[in-house]
């Protein structure tokens, strides 16, 4: 048999998506900083993005002679609440193995992980399907280790930095369940959003805190046969678009490289590539062949970790609301539309914003508009984080207190929007100081509407001779006049009413 | 220049007022100095008089801990701030430690004054001393032979008695038996006793830390002061705390010693053999009862020891790349630069075991080798727990051999390993054992190795005090002493 082909008996569940030339597999590992003040195994700060290199280093996370690790609590505790809200079972035996392999930036030239027993197994999360619904994707593990240092390259020289070296580590092992890159997407935004909701890490991709490696296969029929070749791996995926990027591409390479007789045809066992932003292409850094022999055996500088049923049942009935359990509530509760949910489910601090606001009395529709809207635009305008908005969730009712009661008009609303997160003052206080609350009075704007006929002839006759878009230019001369402060559906009557 | 005195001796002295620490200090660094043995790596001259200036401060404020302002050794394994470490390997060329090892932390908090660090095998692994990078040590009574090892020099630096005590550590029995071939007590604590924090790793799940001493009772208060929880070491024992020293003078009458049968049948030597039945008739005058046991895995032992030993030490080595500390030979790539560095800095003995672990920990040689290790160790255990239940106590030899000829074994290493058949299963079972001085065979020391239950070493400590309240074998020197 050829490599790659796989014999399908008459009804096998095996099926290959029609209309496509080949099905795409996908399965991914997650790396995930997780969010402990200290490091794994020593007292160091975890807290290593940006700060001077080797400045958070003790003996232990720099793998000194001696020197022996001491589990840190909190990152077990953290590592049972992820597994146990992506639904995972919890093993009343587990230990910590040492993964062997000599690279600078690993100190002890091991890593402590988990390789036969580890602390989360057979979980699953829920995702939208290509086909509409949703799909549940399977975690097949979940298990603690160290992170590596970080190396600098220079011009013939290396240099690393030992601050990461150590900081607790979660990966998260999906089963190949989903089918293509759009599956792929959903699965990572799923993942990040429990891993956030579980208040286990901030699932920092932009700093490296969590990484995707994807496994992409293709399946396809061939000559009465479904060929199913090894996969690539796809090493170090640092955002959300490299992993649709990266797996778009390497799906495509497997099947150019097939139909061109490549090396893939011949191949028995997995690949491991990079992915080159600036390239747009994978590249090959290891076959299976020639991978490392790792020799796992037992941590004997750490004992076996054996946890209580009771520790576990208490993290699973302290597990906070799960983002899908969140949205649904969300929509429900307030009649939000699918759209917006998902948008303040996205972070745990939306959602909490959101939910403060509308305890306040806001109203939800609004509310949801102005956080999906100018809220998101300024974080990601200014690469802030939700959690650091610097508004409170009072100041935003208040906004949309002001919005529905027409006392300011949208238009306005923005600038105040503007100065709320500059200055953090009260938007009543703002609009109060600065004179902007809507101008409903019809005597005052009938005025202005009159003044703006008057200057404004041309347009008034080309809009009585049928030319309605003139009415636009009159509309916004009374609200420039008025410095956007008139209430625009006054205007609008005023106008209509005076032209016709 | 006399020799060192007990604990007991000394403390007594200082506190008396009749010698100081720095004096003590001063005598020990001169012995230490003219020490013909190779036992000594390093003197720490400054280091030692700025401990004793500090003891004897301590000592005219009254109340002093009974270890202060004594002189000891450190084996050269055991990290030390500030103080040059070497493992007795090159690789480790100009490491200076940053930070001291618990169990040196807890003799300085004594106020114990380390004299300096001892030679070893390298990375203690060996039996004879030969496989130091810096030449073998010579053993006192014969300075043509070894004097054990892995922990050589603190043997020697007791045995001559240039220090009051030295620190050693035991994986197969480097404290018992250089104990036994230089005619000292040697001592290795239950596994989990006392933190391996700061001490370089050889085999993680086998080392402990441990004294050697001319008295049992110094031994004892050496390991009152090392013994505890450490929470840096997340093996060690959180267990009340108790006074070792509480049975040392109770004597063996009505104990249950066992003789294990499968201690006395291969390549013993008849003068050990001897020397060890009539200690153990000693015991039995003495009020002890005495029976034959059975620890019939005994034989599997060896293979046990040299699967996972030599497994958790290819790991423990791989941190010795030449980046961040110690010898770097610069190679044209990273890979280069390792093979380099490694091929450079580590001896023969050291390259040997760790092909052998990194062989036993390969895919497709795991189950077989290490897995099934593991699954031994558990049967060893279970036999001596077994055995446990039914007497106090084991007695054994320590060692089936006298002290033998430098450059005798070298060039075989299955010969070496034999030396410690008696001492391993200890290690691998995690327990408690001590070799304490049984006569001469040959006009050379042998040994007597005390086995007890986990956490028993107050059982261990009163069998070897009683043995030697009743004999006088503690009390002989080496001739070569003798004689100058």
């Amino acid at each position: 048999m050829d490599a790659g082909a796989e014999r399908v008996a008459e009804g096998d569940a095996v099926s290959v998506a029609m209309g496509r030339a080949y099905e795409i597999v996908i399965g991914i590992e997650t790396h995930v900083e997780l969010g402990t003040l200290s490091k794994m195994f020593c007292g160091c700060s975890a807290r290593w993005f940006g700060m001077p290199p080797n400045t958070l280093v003790c003996p232990v996370c720099l793998g000194l002679p001696g020197a022996l690790p001491v589990p840190n609590r909190r990152a077990i505790e953290l590592a049972m609440t992820a597994g146990l809200a992506l639904h995972c079972e919890v093993p009343e035996h587990t230990k910590f193995d040492r993964k062997n392999y000599m690279y600078p930036d690993l100190p002890k030239g091991y890593q402590i992980s988990q390789y036969d027993l580890p602390l989360n197994v057979k979980g699953w999360l829920e995702i939208p399907a290509d086909g509409g619904g949703t799909k549940r994707v399977g975690i097949i593990r979940a298990h603690l280790e160290e992170d590596t240092g970080k190396l600098l390259h220079g011009q013939g020289y290396s240099l690393v930095d030992f601050n990461r070296s150590g900081v607790p580590l979660l990966e998260i092992v999906s089963a190949p369940d989903m089918s293509s890159v759009t599956e792929a997407l959903a699965y990572a935004e799923a993942l990040r959003e429990i891993v956030i909701h579980a208040g286990v890490s901030e699932f920092r991709l932009e700093e490296g805190a969590a990484r995707f490696d994807t496994n992409v296969s293709i399946r396809f029929r061939e000559g009465g046969e479904v060929r199913w070749p090894p996969q690539s791996e796809i090493k170090n995926l640092n955002s959300l678009r490299a992993v649709e990027q990266a797996a778009t591409f390497e799906a495509q390479r497997l099947w150019d490289d097939w139909h061109a007789g490549g090396e893939i045809r011949s191949r028995r066992a997995k690949i491991t590539v990079g992915w080159s932003p600036e390239t747009g292409r994978t590249f090959l850094q290891r076959r299976k062949e020639e991978a490392e022999d790792y020799r796992y055996f037992p941590e004997p500088d750490l004992v076996a970790l054996a946890p209580s049923r009771e520790t576990v049942a208490t993290i699973r009935s302290s597990l906070p609301e799960m983002p899908s359990e969140r949205r649904a509530r969300l929509a429900s509760q307030h009649g939000l539309s699918d759209y917006d949910a998902r948008i303040l489910v996205s972070d745990p601090a939306l959602a909490a914003l959101f939910e403060d606001a509308v305890g306040l009395g806001a109203d939800p529709k609004v509310t949801a508009n102005w956080i999906g809207g100018e809220t998101l635009r300024l974080l990601r305008e200014r690469s802030v984080r939700a959690a650091e908005i610097p508004f409170t969730a009072a100041q935003l009712a208040q906004l949309v207190g002001l919005i529905t009661t027409r006392e300011i008009s949208a238009t306005i609303a923005k600038d105040v929007f503007a100065e709320m997160w500059a200055s953090r003052t009260d938007p009543a206080a703002i609009v109060e100081e600065k004179g902007l609350r809507q101008v409903s009075d019809e005597g005052a704007l009938g005025a202005v509407v009159d003044q703006v006929l008057a200057a404004q002839a041309k347009a008034a006759t080309d809009y009585r001779g049928g030319n309605k878009r003139a009415l636009e230019a009159l509309f916004g001369a009374v609200m420039g006049r008025t410095k956007g402060k008139a209430d625009p559906r006054v205007v609008r009557r005023l106008l209509t009413e005076k032209l016709g | 220049m006399a020799e060192a005195g007990t604990v007991r001796e000394l403390a007594s002295a200082l506190r008396a007022r009749s010698t100081s620490a720095v004096e003590l200090a001063r005598d020990a660094i001169a012995r230490a100095k003219a020490d013909p043995y190779n036992a000594w790596l390093l003197v720490a001259e400054e280091h030692a008089l700025a401990l004793a200036q500090a003891a004897d401060e301590r000592i005219a404020a009254g109340d002093p801990a009974l270890l202060c302002g004594i002189p000891w050794a450190c084996k050269d394994i055991i990290g030390t701030k500030d103080v040059e470490t070497t493992a007795g390997s090159r690789i480790l060329d100009g490491y200076v430690p940053p930070y001291s090892a618990t169990v040196v932390e807890r003799l300085d908090r004594e106020g114990a004054v380390m004299i300096g660090k001892t030679n070893l095998d390298e990375f203690a692994m060996g039996s004879s001393n030969e496989n130091s990078a810096f030449g073998p040590a010579h053993n006192p009574w014969d300075p043509a032979r070894v004097p054990g090892g892995s922990s050589g020099g603190s043997a020697v630096s007791v045995a001559a008695g240039e220090v009051t005590f030295a620190l050693g550590t035991d994986t197969g029995g480097s404290i018992r038996q250089p104990g036994a071939l230089t005619g000292i007590v040697g001592m290795k604590p239950t596994y989990g006793r006392v933190s391996r924090y700061g001490v370089v790793a050889f085999a993680s799940s086998l080392d402990q830390v441990g004294p050697f001493a001319r008295a049992v009772e110094d031994a004892a208060i050496v390991c009152q002061a090392l013994f505890g929880l450490d929470p840096s070491d997340a093996t060690t024992m959180p267990l009340p705390a108790e006074d070792l020293r509480r049975d040392l003078e109770r004597g063996v009458k009505g104990m249950r010693l066992g003789v294990p049968k499968e201690y006395f049948i291969r390549g013993i030597e008849p003068g050990v053999e001897r020397a060890v039945r009539a200690a153990i008739r000693d015991l039995e005058s003495q009020g002890a009862s005495i029976e034959e046991v059975s620890l019939p895995s005994t034989d599997s032992a060896l293979g046990v020891y040299y699967i996972i030993q030599p497994a958790e030490a290819s790991a423990n080595l791989a941190r010795y790349d030449g980046v961040r500390f110690g010898l770097r030979v610069e190679g044209p790539d990273l890979v280069e630069t390792y093979k380099r560095t490694r091929g450079a800095g580590f001896g023969a003995e050291v390259k040997r075991r760790m092909i052998l672990g990194t062989y036993a920990l390969s895919t497709g040689y795991y189950d077989a080798y290490y897995v099934k290790a593991q699954k031994v160790r558990t049967l060893i255990k279970e036999e001596f727990e077994r055995v446990f239940a039914k007497v106090d106590a084991l007695v054994t030899p320590t060692s089936p051999s006298i002290a033998f000829g430098i450059g005798a074994k070298v060039n075989d290493p299955l010969q070496m390993y034999l030396n410690d058949v008696f001492t391993l299963p200890v290690n691998i079972a995690g327990l408690p054992g001590i070799s304490i001085p049984c006569g001469l065979s040959e006009g050379l020391p042998v040994g007597l190795q005390v086995i007890a239950g986990y956490f028993q070493e107050a059982t261990l400590f009163r069998v070897a005090a009683a043995y030697e309240r009743a004999t006088d074998h503690h009390t002989l020197r080496p001739s070569t002493l003798r004689k100058s």
